[in-house]
Protein backbone atom coordinates (compact mmCIF):
# COMPACT_ATOMS: atom_id res chain seq x y z
CA UNK A 1 0.00 0.00 0.00
CA UNK A 2 1.75 3.31 -0.75
CA UNK A 3 0.10 5.78 1.95
CA UNK A 4 2.49 8.54 0.68
CA UNK A 5 -0.68 10.53 -1.03
CA UNK A 6 -2.67 10.23 2.18
CA UNK A 7 0.39 11.78 4.07
CA UNK A 8 0.48 14.30 1.57
CA UNK A 9 -3.29 15.36 2.23
CA UNK A 10 -3.01 15.67 6.14
CA UNK A 11 -1.84 19.45 7.21
CA UNK A 12 -0.19 18.31 11.02
CA UNK A 13 -0.34 22.88 11.40
CA UNK A 14 -4.31 22.59 10.94
CA UNK A 15 -5.06 19.67 13.32
CA UNK A 16 -1.84 18.03 15.23
CA UNK A 17 -3.86 16.17 17.29
CA UNK A 18 -4.31 13.86 14.47
CA UNK A 19 -1.01 12.42 15.55
CA UNK A 20 -2.54 11.60 19.23
CA UNK A 21 -5.32 10.35 17.67
CA UNK A 22 -3.13 7.51 15.33
CA UNK A 23 -1.17 6.84 18.36
CA UNK A 24 -4.06 5.80 20.76
CA UNK A 25 -5.09 3.55 17.74
CA UNK A 26 -1.95 1.75 17.87
CA UNK A 27 -2.47 1.67 22.12
CA UNK A 28 -5.96 0.78 22.69
CA UNK A 29 -6.70 -1.26 19.78
CA UNK A 30 -7.09 -4.88 19.16
CA UNK A 31 -4.66 -6.85 16.44
CA UNK A 32 -1.93 -5.32 17.74
CA UNK A 33 0.29 -8.66 16.34
CA UNK A 34 -0.96 -7.18 12.73
CA UNK A 35 1.39 -4.29 12.76
CA UNK A 36 4.91 -6.30 10.87
CA UNK A 37 7.64 -6.09 13.32
CA UNK A 38 9.78 -3.80 11.32
CA UNK A 39 6.68 -1.76 11.10
CA UNK A 40 7.02 -1.85 14.94
CA UNK A 41 10.71 -1.37 14.95
CA UNK A 42 10.34 2.18 12.76
CA UNK A 43 7.43 3.22 15.12
CA UNK A 44 9.51 2.89 18.11
CA UNK A 45 12.92 4.75 16.84
CA UNK A 46 10.64 7.43 15.36
CA UNK A 47 8.99 7.60 18.94
CA UNK A 48 12.37 7.47 20.92
CA UNK A 49 13.31 10.74 18.75
CA UNK A 50 10.24 12.20 19.35
CA UNK A 51 9.85 12.26 15.50
CA UNK A 52 6.19 10.97 15.24
CA UNK A 53 4.77 14.60 14.02
CA UNK A 54 7.20 14.42 11.34
CA UNK A 55 6.42 13.57 7.60
CA UNK A 56 7.69 10.02 7.88
CA UNK A 57 6.68 9.58 11.31
CA UNK A 58 3.31 10.15 10.20
CA UNK A 59 3.31 7.81 7.41
CA UNK A 60 4.61 5.31 10.00
CA UNK A 61 1.72 5.96 11.96
CA UNK A 62 -0.71 5.56 9.15
CA UNK A 63 0.47 2.55 8.12
CA UNK A 64 0.44 0.78 11.39
CA UNK A 65 -2.78 2.10 12.67
CA UNK A 66 -4.63 1.32 8.95
CA UNK A 67 -3.06 -2.46 9.67
CA UNK A 68 -4.46 -3.15 12.88
CA UNK A 69 -8.17 -1.19 12.54
CA UNK A 70 -8.57 0.41 8.71
CA UNK A 71 -12.57 1.81 9.65
CA UNK A 72 -11.01 3.60 12.79
CA UNK A 73 -7.98 4.85 10.70
CA UNK A 74 -10.35 6.29 8.00
CA UNK A 75 -12.75 7.60 11.00
CA UNK A 76 -10.32 9.73 12.87
CA UNK A 77 -8.64 11.38 9.52
CA UNK A 78 -12.62 12.47 8.89
CA UNK A 79 -13.30 13.83 12.20
CA UNK A 80 -9.96 15.60 12.58
CA UNK A 81 -11.22 17.18 9.02
CA UNK A 82 -8.77 15.47 6.97
CA UNK A 83 -11.47 14.12 4.92
CA UNK A 84 -9.93 13.93 1.26
CA UNK A 85 -6.76 11.57 3.29
CA UNK A 86 -9.76 9.37 4.98
CA UNK A 87 -10.81 8.61 1.39
CA UNK A 88 -7.17 8.32 -0.30
CA UNK A 89 -6.53 5.77 2.56
CA UNK A 90 -9.70 3.89 1.81
CA UNK A 91 -8.59 4.11 -1.67
CA UNK A 92 -4.88 2.58 -0.66
CA UNK A 93 -6.57 0.07 1.01
CA UNK A 94 -8.83 -1.02 -1.42
CA UNK A 95 -6.08 -1.07 -4.31
CA UNK A 96 -4.40 -3.23 -2.03
CA UNK B 1 15.16 15.19 46.29
CA UNK B 2 12.13 12.61 46.17
CA UNK B 3 12.57 10.20 43.23
CA UNK B 4 9.14 9.43 41.08
CA UNK B 5 8.51 6.13 39.75
CA UNK B 6 6.15 4.29 37.89
CA UNK B 7 4.77 0.51 37.42
CA UNK B 8 3.94 -1.02 34.26
CA UNK B 9 1.97 -4.54 34.34
CA UNK B 10 2.79 -6.15 30.78
CA UNK B 11 -0.26 -7.47 29.68
CA UNK B 12 0.08 -5.64 26.55
CA UNK B 13 2.73 -6.72 23.68
CA UNK B 14 5.69 -5.03 24.42
CA UNK B 15 6.11 -2.27 22.10
CA UNK B 16 3.16 -0.61 23.90
CA UNK B 17 4.77 -1.29 27.21
CA UNK B 18 8.18 0.01 25.45
CA UNK B 19 6.56 2.91 24.33
CA UNK B 20 4.95 4.17 27.97
CA UNK B 21 8.29 3.63 29.28
CA UNK B 22 9.58 6.22 26.48
CA UNK B 23 6.90 8.58 27.75
CA UNK B 24 7.68 8.55 31.06
CA UNK B 25 11.58 8.90 31.14
CA UNK B 26 10.76 12.17 28.71
CA UNK B 27 8.23 13.34 31.06
CA UNK B 28 10.55 12.54 33.85
CA UNK B 29 9.77 10.11 35.70
CA UNK B 30 13.40 8.48 37.59
CA UNK B 31 12.36 4.76 37.96
CA UNK B 32 10.41 2.24 36.19
CA UNK B 33 9.17 -0.83 37.66
CA UNK B 34 7.79 -3.63 35.84
CA UNK B 35 5.65 -6.62 37.66
CA UNK B 36 6.83 -10.22 37.40
CA UNK B 37 3.74 -12.34 36.86
CA UNK B 38 3.95 -15.72 34.51
CA UNK B 39 0.22 -14.71 33.20
CA UNK B 40 1.73 -11.91 31.74
CA UNK B 41 4.86 -11.15 29.29
CA UNK B 42 8.37 -12.09 30.98
CA UNK B 43 10.02 -9.25 33.05
CA UNK B 44 12.91 -9.75 31.63
CA UNK B 45 12.33 -9.51 28.03
CA UNK B 46 10.51 -6.31 28.77
CA UNK B 47 13.01 -4.90 31.17
CA UNK B 48 15.31 -5.36 27.84
CA UNK B 49 13.19 -3.58 25.61
CA UNK B 50 13.05 -0.82 27.42
CA UNK B 51 16.46 -0.44 28.49
CA UNK B 52 17.48 -1.00 24.76
CA UNK B 53 14.96 1.93 23.48
CA UNK B 54 15.66 4.11 26.79
CA UNK B 55 18.75 6.58 27.86
CA UNK B 56 18.63 7.26 32.00
CA UNK B 57 15.60 5.89 33.56
CA UNK B 58 16.88 3.09 35.89
CA UNK B 59 14.61 0.31 35.84
CA UNK B 60 13.88 -2.64 37.56
CA UNK B 61 11.77 -5.85 38.48
CA UNK B 62 8.50 -4.78 40.85
CA UNK B 63 8.79 -7.82 42.08
CA UNK B 64 10.19 -11.23 41.02
CA UNK B 65 10.40 -13.65 43.92
CA UNK B 66 12.65 -16.53 44.91
CA UNK B 67 10.56 -19.40 44.49
CA UNK B 68 9.57 -19.36 40.47
CA UNK B 69 13.13 -18.42 39.60
CA UNK B 70 15.98 -19.53 41.45
CA UNK B 71 18.42 -16.40 43.16
CA UNK B 72 21.09 -18.26 40.73
CA UNK B 73 18.82 -17.74 37.46
CA UNK B 74 17.58 -14.18 38.64
CA UNK B 75 21.07 -13.02 39.40
CA UNK B 76 22.30 -13.44 35.76
CA UNK B 77 19.30 -11.91 34.66
CA UNK B 78 19.84 -8.64 36.20
CA UNK B 79 23.46 -9.05 35.85
CA UNK B 80 22.33 -9.36 31.96
CA UNK B 81 20.14 -6.78 31.71
CA UNK B 82 22.89 -4.26 33.35
CA UNK B 83 25.23 -5.06 30.23
CA UNK B 84 21.99 -3.65 28.12
CA UNK B 85 21.27 -0.68 30.82
CA UNK B 86 25.03 -0.05 32.25
CA UNK B 87 24.29 1.62 36.19
CA UNK B 88 20.21 1.09 35.17
CA UNK B 89 19.17 -2.22 36.67
CA UNK B 90 17.64 -2.76 40.03
CA UNK B 91 16.67 -6.50 41.20
CA UNK B 92 13.13 -6.14 43.11
CA UNK B 93 12.43 -9.24 44.74
CA UNK B 94 9.50 -10.09 47.03
CA UNK B 95 8.22 -13.61 49.18
CA UNK B 96 5.95 -13.72 46.60
CA UNK B 97 2.12 -13.63 46.12
CA UNK B 98 0.58 -16.77 47.99
CA UNK B 99 -2.51 -17.12 45.36
CA UNK B 100 0.23 -16.92 42.13
CA UNK B 101 2.56 -19.25 44.15
CA UNK B 102 -0.59 -21.95 44.46
CA UNK B 103 -1.63 -21.34 40.93
CA UNK B 104 1.92 -22.70 40.17
CA UNK B 105 2.45 -25.37 42.61
CA UNK B 106 5.13 -23.91 44.69
CA UNK B 107 5.70 -23.72 48.14
CA UNK B 108 6.25 -20.84 49.64
CA UNK B 109 8.77 -22.16 52.26
CA UNK B 110 10.31 -20.09 55.11
CA UNK B 111 9.43 -16.13 53.81
CA UNK B 112 12.14 -14.15 55.75
CA UNK B 113 14.23 -16.92 55.44
CA UNK B 114 14.01 -17.17 51.67
CA UNK B 115 14.25 -13.71 50.82
CA UNK B 116 17.49 -13.06 53.19
CA UNK B 117 18.94 -16.02 51.68
CA UNK B 118 18.22 -15.44 47.74
CA UNK B 119 19.41 -11.66 48.69
CA UNK B 120 22.42 -12.82 49.92
CA UNK B 121 22.94 -15.29 46.42
CA UNK B 122 22.10 -12.76 44.08
CA UNK B 123 24.23 -9.93 45.78
CA UNK B 124 27.35 -12.52 46.10
CA UNK B 125 27.12 -13.42 42.07
CA UNK B 126 25.99 -9.70 41.16
CA UNK B 127 29.40 -8.32 42.75
CA UNK B 128 31.37 -10.94 41.48
CA UNK B 129 31.94 -13.31 44.28
CA UNK B 130 31.50 -17.23 43.37
CA UNK B 131 28.78 -18.70 46.06
CA UNK B 132 30.25 -22.09 47.22
CA UNK B 133 28.94 -24.79 49.65
CA UNK B 134 25.99 -22.56 50.97
CA UNK B 135 23.82 -24.19 53.15
CA UNK B 136 20.95 -22.45 54.08
CA UNK B 137 17.08 -22.76 55.32
CA UNK B 138 15.88 -22.77 52.32
CA UNK B 139 18.23 -23.06 48.94
CA UNK B 140 21.42 -25.08 48.80
CA UNK B 141 24.22 -24.31 47.04
CA UNK B 142 27.44 -26.12 45.84
CA UNK B 143 29.03 -23.86 43.45
CA UNK B 144 27.68 -21.31 41.25
CA UNK B 145 29.28 -17.85 39.52
CA UNK B 146 28.75 -15.39 36.91
CA UNK B 147 30.99 -16.12 34.11
CA UNK B 148 30.83 -12.36 33.62
CA UNK B 149 31.69 -9.12 34.97
CA UNK B 150 29.12 -7.09 36.45
CA UNK B 151 30.63 -3.39 36.04
CA UNK B 152 27.86 -1.57 37.92
CA UNK B 153 26.76 -2.36 41.51
CA UNK B 154 23.17 -3.94 41.09
CA UNK B 155 20.70 -2.73 43.88
CA UNK B 156 18.36 -5.59 45.88
CA UNK B 157 15.03 -3.43 46.46
CA UNK B 158 12.81 -6.27 48.92
CA UNK B 159 8.76 -5.86 48.44
CA UNK B 160 7.66 -5.58 52.32
CA UNK B 161 4.46 -5.58 53.63
CA UNK B 162 4.47 -7.18 57.36
CA UNK B 163 6.37 -5.66 59.63
CA UNK B 164 9.32 -8.49 59.66
CA UNK B 165 9.68 -8.14 56.19
CA UNK B 166 9.94 -4.49 55.86
CA UNK B 167 12.24 -4.83 58.71
CA UNK B 168 14.44 -7.31 56.59
CA UNK B 169 14.13 -4.85 53.65
CA UNK B 170 16.09 -2.02 55.78
CA UNK B 171 18.25 -4.31 56.89
CA UNK B 172 19.03 -6.11 53.82
CA UNK B 173 18.06 -4.32 51.13
CA UNK B 174 19.20 -0.91 49.17
CA UNK B 175 15.55 -0.21 49.00
CA UNK B 176 12.00 -1.36 50.16
CA UNK B 177 9.14 -1.62 48.60
CA UNK B 178 6.15 -0.92 49.99
CA UNK B 179 2.71 -1.99 48.53
CA UNK B 180 0.78 0.82 50.08
CA UNK B 181 -0.89 3.93 49.64
CA UNK B 182 -2.74 5.26 52.34
CA UNK B 183 -0.57 7.42 54.58
CA UNK B 184 -0.77 5.36 57.99
CA UNK B 185 -0.13 2.40 56.12
CA UNK B 186 2.93 3.97 55.27
CA UNK B 187 4.23 6.10 58.33
CA UNK B 188 4.00 2.61 60.12
CA UNK B 189 5.71 0.75 57.77
CA UNK B 190 8.97 3.37 56.98
CA UNK B 191 9.03 2.93 60.96
CA UNK B 192 9.63 -0.27 60.53
CA UNK B 193 12.01 -0.35 57.44
CA UNK B 194 14.07 2.66 59.30
CA UNK B 195 14.16 0.22 62.64
CA UNK B 196 15.80 -2.71 60.31
CA UNK B 197 18.36 -0.43 58.92
CA UNK B 198 19.46 0.67 62.34
CA UNK B 199 19.44 -2.63 64.08
CA UNK B 200 22.33 -3.45 60.92
CA UNK B 201 23.82 -0.07 61.78
CA UNK B 202 23.07 1.38 58.51
CA UNK B 203 22.61 4.77 58.08
CA UNK B 204 18.59 4.97 57.61
CA UNK B 205 18.78 7.72 54.28
CA UNK B 206 20.62 4.57 52.76
CA UNK B 207 17.20 2.77 51.84
CA UNK B 208 15.57 4.47 49.66
CA UNK B 209 11.58 3.36 51.09
CA UNK B 210 9.29 3.32 48.02
CA UNK B 211 5.72 4.24 48.42
CA UNK B 212 4.60 1.55 45.66
CA UNK B 213 1.02 2.91 45.47
CA UNK B 214 -2.36 1.94 43.08
CA UNK B 215 -2.69 5.34 41.21
CA UNK B 216 -5.53 6.47 38.81
CA UNK B 217 -5.71 10.28 37.58
CA UNK B 218 -8.42 12.18 35.39
CA UNK B 219 -9.47 15.76 34.93
CA UNK B 220 -13.02 14.32 35.68
CA UNK B 221 -12.94 12.63 39.42
CA UNK B 222 -15.16 10.22 38.35
CA UNK B 223 -13.23 8.83 35.50
CA UNK B 224 -10.86 8.66 37.83
CA UNK B 225 -12.65 6.18 40.40
CA UNK B 226 -13.90 4.51 37.49
CA UNK B 227 -10.16 2.97 36.77
CA UNK B 228 -9.04 2.46 40.10
CA UNK B 229 -12.41 0.43 41.14
CA UNK B 230 -10.99 -2.93 39.39
CA UNK B 231 -7.71 -2.45 40.89
CA UNK B 232 -9.37 -1.81 44.41
CA UNK B 233 -11.51 -4.67 44.51
CA UNK B 234 -8.36 -7.21 44.03
CA UNK B 235 -6.79 -5.26 46.95
CA UNK B 236 -9.15 -5.95 49.20
CA UNK B 237 -10.32 -9.02 48.45
CA UNK B 238 -6.60 -9.58 49.01
CA UNK B 239 -6.07 -8.55 52.07
CA UNK B 240 -5.97 -10.02 55.48
CA UNK B 241 -8.51 -8.86 57.89
CA UNK B 242 -6.62 -7.38 60.17
CA UNK B 243 -5.77 -4.44 57.13
CA UNK B 244 -9.08 -4.39 56.28
CA UNK B 245 -10.28 -3.13 59.91
CA UNK B 246 -7.82 -0.91 60.15
CA UNK B 247 -8.85 1.04 57.05
CA UNK B 248 -13.18 0.38 58.84
CA UNK B 249 -13.80 -1.57 55.74
CA UNK B 250 -16.41 -4.46 56.28
CA UNK B 251 -15.15 -7.80 56.35
CA UNK B 252 -18.75 -9.09 55.46
CA UNK B 253 -18.63 -6.74 52.36
CA UNK B 254 -14.92 -8.00 51.46
CA UNK B 255 -15.88 -11.52 51.59
CA UNK B 256 -18.86 -10.46 49.83
CA UNK B 257 -16.28 -8.82 46.93
CA UNK B 258 -14.14 -12.01 46.82
CA UNK B 259 -16.52 -14.49 46.21
CA UNK B 260 -18.18 -11.95 43.28
CA UNK B 261 -14.22 -12.02 41.83
CA UNK B 262 -14.00 -15.96 42.43
CA UNK B 263 -16.67 -16.32 40.80
CA UNK B 264 -15.94 -14.65 37.67
CA UNK B 265 -18.99 -11.61 38.37
CA UNK B 266 -16.24 -8.58 38.15
CA UNK B 267 -19.07 -6.19 37.48
CA UNK B 268 -20.95 -7.82 40.28
CA UNK B 269 -17.29 -7.15 43.01
CA UNK B 270 -16.98 -3.83 41.04
CA UNK B 271 -20.06 -2.30 42.35
CA UNK B 272 -19.33 -3.14 46.07
CA UNK B 273 -16.35 -1.17 46.40
CA UNK B 274 -17.09 1.92 47.78
CA UNK B 275 -14.93 4.91 47.67
CA UNK B 276 -13.87 4.76 51.08
CA UNK B 277 -12.29 1.66 49.65
CA UNK B 278 -10.73 2.88 46.98
CA UNK B 279 -9.41 6.13 49.42
CA UNK B 280 -7.68 3.45 51.52
CA UNK B 281 -5.93 1.55 48.72
CA UNK B 282 -5.00 4.45 46.26
CA UNK B 283 -3.90 7.36 44.97
CA UNK B 284 -6.87 8.75 42.94
CA UNK B 285 -8.66 11.90 41.62
CA UNK B 286 -8.20 14.53 39.66
CA UNK B 287 -4.74 16.28 39.26
CA UNK B 288 -5.21 18.62 42.38
CA UNK B 289 -6.50 16.04 44.44
CA UNK B 290 -3.60 13.83 44.08
CA UNK B 291 -0.73 16.23 44.65
CA UNK B 292 -2.76 16.79 47.70
CA UNK B 293 -2.42 12.88 48.54
CA UNK B 294 1.46 12.31 47.48
CA UNK B 295 2.52 15.76 49.46
CA UNK B 296 0.61 13.89 52.47
CA UNK B 297 2.65 10.84 51.55
CA UNK B 298 5.83 12.41 51.04
CA UNK B 299 5.78 13.69 54.80
CA UNK B 300 5.96 9.85 55.67
CA UNK B 301 9.71 9.61 55.52
CA UNK B 302 9.01 7.64 51.50
CA UNK B 303 12.38 8.61 49.32
CA UNK B 304 10.24 7.39 46.31
CA UNK B 305 6.71 7.83 45.00
CA UNK B 306 5.43 5.21 42.71
CA UNK B 307 2.36 5.45 40.15
CA UNK B 308 0.95 2.14 40.40
CA UNK B 309 -1.33 0.24 38.39
CA UNK B 310 -4.12 1.03 36.81
CA UNK B 311 -2.19 4.56 36.50
CA UNK B 312 -5.83 5.90 34.45
CA UNK B 313 -8.28 4.75 31.98
CA UNK B 314 -6.48 5.99 28.97
CA UNK B 315 -2.45 5.60 30.44
CA UNK B 316 -0.89 7.80 27.83
CA UNK B 317 -2.87 10.86 28.49
CA UNK B 318 -2.60 9.39 32.42
CA UNK B 319 1.05 9.56 31.60
CA UNK B 320 0.82 13.09 29.89
CA UNK B 321 -1.72 15.04 32.74
CA UNK B 322 0.87 13.50 35.82
CA UNK B 323 4.19 14.65 33.66
CA UNK B 324 2.93 17.86 32.88
CA UNK B 325 0.55 18.66 36.31
CA UNK B 326 2.01 16.63 38.71
CA UNK B 327 5.55 15.95 38.94
CA UNK B 328 6.35 19.58 38.23
CA UNK B 329 4.91 20.64 41.70
CA UNK B 330 6.96 18.28 42.93
CA UNK B 331 10.64 18.54 41.28
CA UNK B 332 10.66 22.47 40.69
Amino acid sequence: MDISEVVQKISLESNPGIVDSLVDILLKSKGANKVPSELVRDFLHYWRKDRLADKDGVKILLEAASKMDADATSKELAEAGFSEAAEALTRALKAE
Amino acid sequence: MTKFGIEFVPKEVYWRTTYYAIQAERGGFDNLWITDHFINRNVYVTLSMILAHTNKIIVGTGVTNPYLLSPISTAGAVASLNEIGPGRTICGIGAGDLTTLQQAGVEAIKPLSAMRESINIIRSLTSGNAVQNFEGKVYKIQAANLAFKVRQKIPIYVGAQGPKMLKLAGEVGDGALINASHPQDLENAVRAVKEGALSANKPVDSVDIVAYTSFSVNKDEEKALKAATPVVSFIVAGSPDGILEKHSISLEVAKEIRESLVKGDFLGAFSKVTPEMVDSFAVCGTPDKCIEKVSTILKTGVTQFVVGSPIGGNVRKSINLITKSILPHFKN
